[in-house]
């Protein structure tokens, strides 16, 4: 890999975070940016445990991104289960010796992997309603993916069913991701304690 | 094992939820990604230097104050994302400059020349001053008037 790609590779690395507790972060007030990391410093966790050869990757060089990608999401998920990250509804931190039984700080991450239970979520669609009030294409955009009951759609399928052409769909994808990404998100500035 | 496979199907999940709704990271163009990490409140430069400056204190502290060497891949990710010295940035600034400049004088040259080629090829219809001021005229010189006079009066009418 050339410098350049390794500076992309941080880039998509850090894209990636972003939607990743952007989602998490939206869907609902229990969920805060997993236990007080930026995307950055999600990044460069997944760049230190790759650089000081903590990770196995046997596949070409092209699938590289994708591997640590995942590795980095599957951190962000544990981060996301891990009982100490979970607040109550004032976004503040709770401790683990003063977690208590209340539903609020009990619900599980579970209906955040799924995109269909995703989308009926309240706080997340609240905020995807928020996101594509003023655009009617990236509205029928999300009523489109609501269709497919089963599986994912391909972009393929979505296009077919919206009438446009299929390059419509990954502009729409690319705007949406902004446009979320602009929705209320605040990076942390926090060193993380490496 | 089962708490094992449940993650990494729930990551798999998460996965498509993301791909489906915003695409692949790996779709995106330099520009799109530094589009989307600013509205996300991130300045690219910005964030390659606090990543490096990770790197950097992590390699200081497990390694290089222990006397290790850094591992090769922690190093090629270290030079790759190190943030420009002063020197650089200066450098840069100038070649940004230049490069205008001369951008700036390209369009100048091209736009100049292009006016240039107009008025050569304008068509000239200013009365030959040698025929003008010429003080005798010969038979053929008046048959030539004499149809250009015709020309003036026929089409008069």
């Amino acid at each position: 890999m050339n410098d350049a790609e390794y500076r992309r590779l941080l880039k998509m690395l850090t894209v990636r975070a972003c939607r990743a507790l952007k989602i998490a972060a939206a869907k609902g007030e229990d969920w805060i940016l997993a236990a007080g990391k930026s995307p950055a410093d999600y990044a460069a966790e997944t760049l230190i445990i790759w650089g000081v050869n903590q990770l196995q990757f046997t596949g070409t060089p092209e699938k590289l991104d994708a591997f640590l990608t995942k590795v980095m999401t599957n951190a962000i998920i544990s981060a996301l289960r891990k009982r100490e990250v979970k607040a109550n509804r004032a976004g503040k931190m709770v401790q683990p010796d003063e977690f208590t039984d209340a539903p609020a700080l009990q619900s599980k991450p579970e209906n955040l992997f799924d995109i269909r239970s995703l989308l009926r979520d309240d706080a997340f669609r609240k905020a995807l309603d928020q996101c594509t009030a003023d655009d009617k294409a990236l509205k029928e955009y999300i009523d489109a993916i609501e269709i497919f009951e089963d599986g994912i759609p391909t972009p393929e399928e979505i296009a077919s069913l919206m009438g446009v052409p299929v390059t419509k769909v990954y502009e729409y994808r690319r705007k949406l991701a902004r446009r979320l990404g602009k929705h209320g998100f605040t990076t942390s500035r926090r060193r993380s304690k490496l | 094992m089962k708490k094992k496979n449940e993650e990494n199907r729930h990551a798999e999940s998460f996965e498509e939820s993301l791909e489906l709704l915003f695409g692949r990271e790996s779709d995106l163009t330099d520009e799109e990604l530094d589009e989307e990490l600013e509205a996300c409140g991130i300045n690219p430069a910005e964030l390659q230097a606090d990543v490096h400056k990770q790197l950097f204190d992590y390699a200081n502290h497990h390694y290089r104050t222990l006397d290790k060497d850094v591992p090769e891949k922690l190093e090629k990710t270290l030079r790759a994302l190190r943030p420009p010295s002063g020197a650089e940035k200066a450098k840069a600034v100038v070649k940004t400059a230049e490069d205008l400049v001369g951008s700036f004088l390209d369009t100048a040259k091209a736009k100049s020349s292009e006016l240039l080629s107009n008025v050569v090829r304008a068509p000239t219809r200013q009365p030959r001053l040698a025929f003008r001021n010429k003080k005798e005229l010969s038979a053929a010189d008046k048959a030539l008037l004499q149809s250009e006079q015709e020309d003036v009066d026929s089409s008069d009418d």
